[in-house]
């Protein structure tokens, strides 16, 4: 007989779910046997929450590996202070215990995620991987498209140079000015909240670094200054080279085989986290995981999630501009 | 031990396709086997994402080839879909439909 579904009766089949996590958890040992350390795997397609770094905690405590620690991350930003707490927590756990902790980034480990790494021992990077600038993102409500959408906390300062510089220049204009600014509805406390909000970004970055990769003070301000101010687009991105270069941090280069088998577990969780067909109407959006441990977080396909992933100042004001 | 694990997942998705309202059909693969499910999948993902090997497609029996039709309507189908959507727009880097490695965030952010 031939099998036809209308879409809402597409199977997913546990058994195919099944086999998928035991390829995953087969690799991973492979992983942890190889490079004699314990893995957790962080694989989010979505924003980065506070529950992650709880979840990923309670898997800390459960694991207590007496190994070193390495977290594969995959992550484009979220809550910074998700991403401080996962790195201060193992960096310090792991130090306690005389372990070192890397993470590994296989592809992606964006602004906040980026933050979470500063706190390893040592990135573990390849040619695709990439990491990003960490100053902080604010929401802006696009009236026109009908939905929320993040900028950079610099681009309202960068803005208001540019009103301040052409005043200077065409006196004449301020009146204009004058009523954009007030259409922006912009007010000092805001102006101010933006600025804290960018130097708590360099805050937990430079408390992470000292602690870790980069232990003079000085030069770990100058790694978060640059990570904060110097990139122009938030989502510029910054490869293994340039982690090592520029921003002085501790990459160990990976190629070859170890490489290789990063790869794969990459492309076994690229199979599966966001990746529509496997559950009727859900995705997984996040896969938290270790050889024996497993959490998912389901992302239902017919709602529509609002677009909330800033500093807690601002979050408290998502009207802001 | 496996037994257990997949208990436990199905009792997972059960209460997240109930959470949310989704009428769960069916957490098993009708009647294809787990084999011939992934390599629909597979398929259809590859068509999808415009990349298929017609060599694939050929090889089939009608009865996976009409599991493959079904699941690419299916797939398009929910292309639309706001979660899938919020997804995109939280992420630049992912694109639904698109192989997890396919990167347009850039291309995107300039819409």
């Amino acid at each position: 007989m031939v099998a036809t579904y209308s879409a809402a009766e597409i199977p997913s089949g546990l058994d195919v779910l099944l086999e998928m996590r035991q390829a995953r958890a087969k690799v991973i040992r492979d992983i942890e046997k190889e490079r004699d350390s314990r893995v957790f795997v962080l694989w989010n397609m979505d924003e980065l929450k506070r529950e992650d770094f709880f979840t990923l905690a309670d898997m800390l405590e459960e694991e207590s590996p007496d190994s070193d620690i390495e977290i594969f991350v995959l992550s484009p930003g979220g809550s910074g202070e998700a991403g401080y707490r996962i790195g201060h927590a193992f960096q310090r756990w792991t130090k306690k215990r005389d372990l070192v902790f890397r993470v590994v980034i296989p592809l992606y480990a964006m602004s906040a995620a980026t933050i979470l790494s500063l706190g390893a021992q040592k990135l573990v990077m390849g040619l695709q991987s990439e990491i990003g600038p960490i100053d902080p993102q604010i929401p802006k409500y696009d009236e026109t498209k009908g939905r929320w959408r993040h900028i950079p906390a610099m681009t309202v300062i960068d803005g208001l140079k540019l009103v301040s510089e052409y005043i200077e220049k065409i006196p004449a204009m301020s009146k204009f000015f004058e009523e954009v600014v007030k259409n922006e509805k912009l007010t000092l406390d805001d102006l101010g909240l933006l600025e804290r909000a960018r130097e708590s970004g360099k805050q937990y970055g430079e408390g992470l670094l000292t602690g870790g990769m980069i232990p003079d003070t000085k030069m770990a301000r100058k790694t978060v200054e640059r990570l904060s101010d110097y990139y122009k687009y938030h989502g510029h991105p910054i490869d293994a080279f340039e982690a090592e270069e520029q921003l002085k941090l501790t990459v160990e280069y990976t190629e070859g085989e170890t490489w290789s088998k990063i790869k794969t577990l990459r492309d076994l969780y690229n199979d599966f986290v966001g990746q529509p067909g496997l559950i009727p109407g859900a995705v997984v959006s996040c896969a938290i995981e270790t050889a024996n441990l497993r959490r998912w977080r389901f992302l239902a396909l017919e709602q529509g999630e609002q677009y909330m992933m800033v500093h807690p100042q601002v979050m408290e004001k998502p009207d802001l501009l | 031990m496996e037994n257990d694990e997949r208990k436990l997942m199905e009792r997972e998705i059960e209460a997240v396709l109930s959470k949310y309202g989704i009428r769960s059909t069916g957490l098993d693969i009708g009647d294809l086997s787990t084999d011939d499910y992934q390599r629909v999948r597979r398929i259809a993902m590859q068509i999808v994402h415009g990349n298929i090997d017609p060599t694939e497609v050929s090889g089939l029996n009608d009865k996976l080839r009409a599991s493959v039709d079904a699941f690419v309507k299916h797939l398009i189908g929910l292309k639309t879909k706001p979660g899938l959507r919020g997804l995109e727009e939280r992420n630049p880097y992912y694109s639904a439909l698109s192989s997890g490695i396919i990167r347009d965030g850039a291309s995107k952010k300039g819409e």
